[in-house]
């Protein structure tokens, strides 16, 4: 294969992280000669999804190569790339019953079917005798997880979308939508007096929560319409926190902590005005999908980038995936050419991804904060249920520690297989991850090779922690770099994302101030190839396609 | 709104640059043939409704938008897919070499069920040929899928290659209906969605 890149473009960006590629999408979009570069050989940067080999292999990847070229800055730093990257097997290596000495591909298939067999076997001695010690010999093993590690996609930055939020609207509007999946989050719950509860924001919830009087459902809807509907009521309310504006509401301690927490994931200090704008945002997003206001990407976060990346690519953009050497040149303090695996580019304007900026820019620069991540394999669900669930969990803030995120997914949102949950943990680093998140493990889970056992709790079977550096642009700007240089954030803490368009909008703008950021895409009926041999065609085929245009949005 | 098919089938195009993927997504969808697109700029999907045995079928072919000339296809690429058309030029033996890397590449991300078919296209090139029709059906039979010579510009035989393959997808599909697995899958996101504001909280809520 030719591996020749062209040598002249309007924009090179470099990384595929999610900022990247939709000022990628959005300068191709607008008729840029858009290059694409990024020196791993998979998308996505710190936003990727990996199967669970590939996420393994993280903590083992050694530092990007450096190479020599006295004429180019090379790209890539330490600074905004994972931190602390760990993971540990809780289960055996390999059952008995698996037949090791197999060819391995018929080993494969067999292990893949017993995988699923296995688990029923499991499921149904679970019921008929609660107590069964032999769900050891039954249970998964390393060999049988890895087998399946394809049915893995694991987020390193799991999102959520509020229905009505500015990235659902961004992908309606620009008609990235087609591109992706999603499915809706099935219910929200939150930790309250040391039980798991369900927070009621659809009215069946309402119906089927009966930790909540009927007395306290009339407060708590009382005050969501005031909220929802009344504006002005909120000046006076400026310096208070939300918690004292609704213990002013004479709310029930149990109310207090569903909005406080759970609706607006807010701590006790979070002021009023914040609290009130958290708690709109969930409000608005409701009875659009689903229970909740929430939807979750099909197939991991990570496949958001890649829509961005596809509608580039769709509109001419060009993409070059693994190349290892990869740098900036410079003259005269701006930058002129990207060197390319010994070709040079030249280009106008240069995107760069946090984790791509030249170590001679972040030499000085202090990452302020960071993200603690966690992601467990389990083998069931926090709150079993007869349905698979798609749960979001709040944990409020305690003691010392941060509010966390928690996600538990099922196979149903195609990012792990059946019968395995996979469950994401994500918070504002105070200590460490294993520090930020341990309290949660003694509450609601238990390593399955710990020595007491606890019916209730699901096991881990497989665990994961690392750090990511939340870039904000005040870091970045502090850097010094060419002018003609952009760089794009990283990972934020935002549920949705909601900064990480505002962040793409604002580079995309100071590049093009004039063009319309991400205007919708044509259908592919509406465009027709005006070729003189076929002109008459286009006719009849404009003609049929109509119909099928109706069909397609009733399908959906 | 009743619906005007009984299927909706996602279909791929895949295989290196310039065999012809576009040409081959253009005749069947517009029964037209042009060479103007010189690397599949704007053309994301095309859609065609088509018969079989008396059921209305909604094909909708996805090509590669030029993704696959430094080997960067997404990995998004390639859900949902129920059916992936490989496609080689038989006036270019590289083409048919890679074969074997794309159907790798479909083996990392692909459903394993998917169902594949082999594509000799432009066989009206007879006396440039590299590739002959033998060497198709041997590869074909190695990985056992099916293997059709088309041409794109002569109109031969492109017609057949997508009725075939959309024929055992729906073979396969009814299988597995028999075994009564309900379909799952997400929500679509699209305009025609109502966007009006929510009505308030109360109104939703008519226990109160």
């Amino acid at each position: 294969m030719d591996n020749t890149l062209p040598t002249e473009f309007d924009i090179i960006i470099i990384g595929t992280g999610l900022v990247e590629s939709i000022i990628s999408a959005a300068a191709s979009r607008i008729g840029k000669r858009v290059l694409h570069v990024d020196t791993n050989d998979y998308y996505g940067g710190t936003w990727a999804s990996f199967n669970l080999k590939s996420l393994q292999e993280q903590g083992t990847k050694p530092n990007e190569k450096q190479f020599e070229n006295e004429r180019c800055l090379q790209i890539g730093n330490d600074v905004f790339s994972i931190q602390d990257f760990s993971e540990k097997w809780h289960i055996i290596e390999h059952n008995e019953k698996e037949n090791v000495t197999q060819t391995p591909e018929d080993n494969e298939k067999q292990l893949v079917e017993t995988f699923e067999d296995k688990v029923t076997i499991q499921d149904e001695s679970k019921e008929a005798k609660p107590n069964v010690n032999e769900t050891k010999e039954n249970s998964f093993s390393r060999d049988s997880l890895l087998n399946n590690s394809r049915k893995f996609n694991i987020d390193l930055v799991p999102k959520l979308h509020f229905a009505r939020g500015e990235f659902v609207q961004l992908l309606i509007s620009s008609n990235i939508a087609r591109y992706a999946e999603y499915r809706s989050v099935s219910r929200v719950l939150t930790w309250v007096n040391n039980t798991l509860e369900v927070v009621p924001c659809s009215r069946s919830d309402v119906f089927a929560n009966n930790r909540v009087s009927v007395i306290e459902k009339r407060m708590l809807m009382k005050l969501l319409t005031s909220l929802d509907e009344d504006d002005d009521n909120y000046k006076d309310n400026q310096d208070k926190t939300f918690l004292e504006f609704l213990k002013e509401k004479k709310l029930t301690p149990n109310l207090i902590h569903f909005v406080l927490y759970a609706i607006a994931r807010s701590t006790d200090t979070t002021s009023c005005s914040e609290g009130i704008a958290s708690t709109k945002r969930f409000l608005n997003s409701l009875g659009r999908f689903g229970k909740t206001p929430f939807l979750f990407s099909m197939y991991g976060s990570g496949e958001t980038t890649q829509a961005f990346c596809r509608l580039s690519a769709v509109f001419g953009g060009i993409f070059a995936l693994d190349r290892a050497q990869v740098g900036l040149m410079i003259e005269d303090d701006k930058v002129t050419k990207v060197f390319c695996q010994g070709q040079e580019i030249c280009a106008e304007h240069f995107v760069l991804g946090a984790e791509k900026i030249p170590k001679l820019y972040t030499e000085h620069l202090k990452v302020n904060s960071y993200i603690s991540r966690a992601v467990f394999i389990t083998e069931s669900s926090v709150m079993p249920s007869e349905q698979e669930h798609l749960t979001l969990f709040m944990y409020p803030a305690e003691n010392g520690k941060p509010i966390v995120t928690v996600l538990e997914l099922g196979s149903l949102t195609g990012t792990c297989p059946k019968n395995l949950f996979l469950v994401h943990l994500t918070a504002k680093q105070t200590t460490t991850p294993q520090e930020d998140f341990k309290h949660i493990i003694d509450n609601l889970f238990q390593f399955n090779d710990q020595s007491t056992e606890d019916i209730r709790k699901p096991k881990i079977l497989w665990s994961c922690y690392f750090s990511l550096p939340e870039t904000n642009s005040s870091d970045l700007k502090g850097t010094n770099h060419p002018p003609n240089l952009f760089v794009a954030d990283g990972p934020d803490l935002d549920l949705d994302y909601d900064l990480t368009i505002k962040k793409a909008k604002d580079i995309f703008k100071q590049i093009y101030p004039g063009d319309e950021f991400l205007p919708r895409a044509p259908d592919p009926e509406e465009i027709i190839f005006g070729g003189e041999e076929n002109e008459k065609e286009n006719v009849e085929v404009t003609d049929t396609l109509q119909k099928d245009t109706t069909s397609l949005n009733d399908n959906n | 709104m009743a619906k005007t098919y009984d299927y909706l089938f996602k279909l791929l195009l895949i295989g290196d640059s310039g065999v012809g993927k576009t040409c081959v997504l253009f005749r069947f969808s517009e029964d037209a043939f042009n060479t103007t697109f010189i690397s599949t700029i704007g053309i994301d999907f095309k859609i065609r409704t088509i018969d079989l045995d008396g059921k209305k079928i909604k094909l909708q072919i996805w090509d590669t938008a030029g993704q696959e000339r430094f080997r960067t296809i997404t990995t998004a690429y390639y859900r949902g897919a129920m059916g992936i058309m490989l496609v080689y030029d038989i006036t270019n033996e590289k083409s048919f070499e890679n074969i074997k890397n794309w159907i790798r590449n479909i083996e990392e991300n692909a459903s394993a069920d998917v169902e594949k078919m082999l594509l000799g296209n432009k066989c009206e090139l007879e006396e440039k040929r590299q590739v002959s029709k033998e060497r198709g059906e041997q590869l074909a039979v190695e990985y056992g899928i099916k293997f059709i010579e088309t041409s794109a510009k002569a109109s031969i035989r492109v017609e057949d290659a997508f009725f075939t393959l959309a024929r055992d997808i729906k073979t396969k599909m009814e299988k597995k209906l028999e075994a009564s697995n309900p379909p799952k899958g997400g929500h679509k996101l699209t305009p025609t969605e109502p966007m009006k504001k929510p009505t308030s909280w109360l109104s939703r809520c008519t226990l109160l």
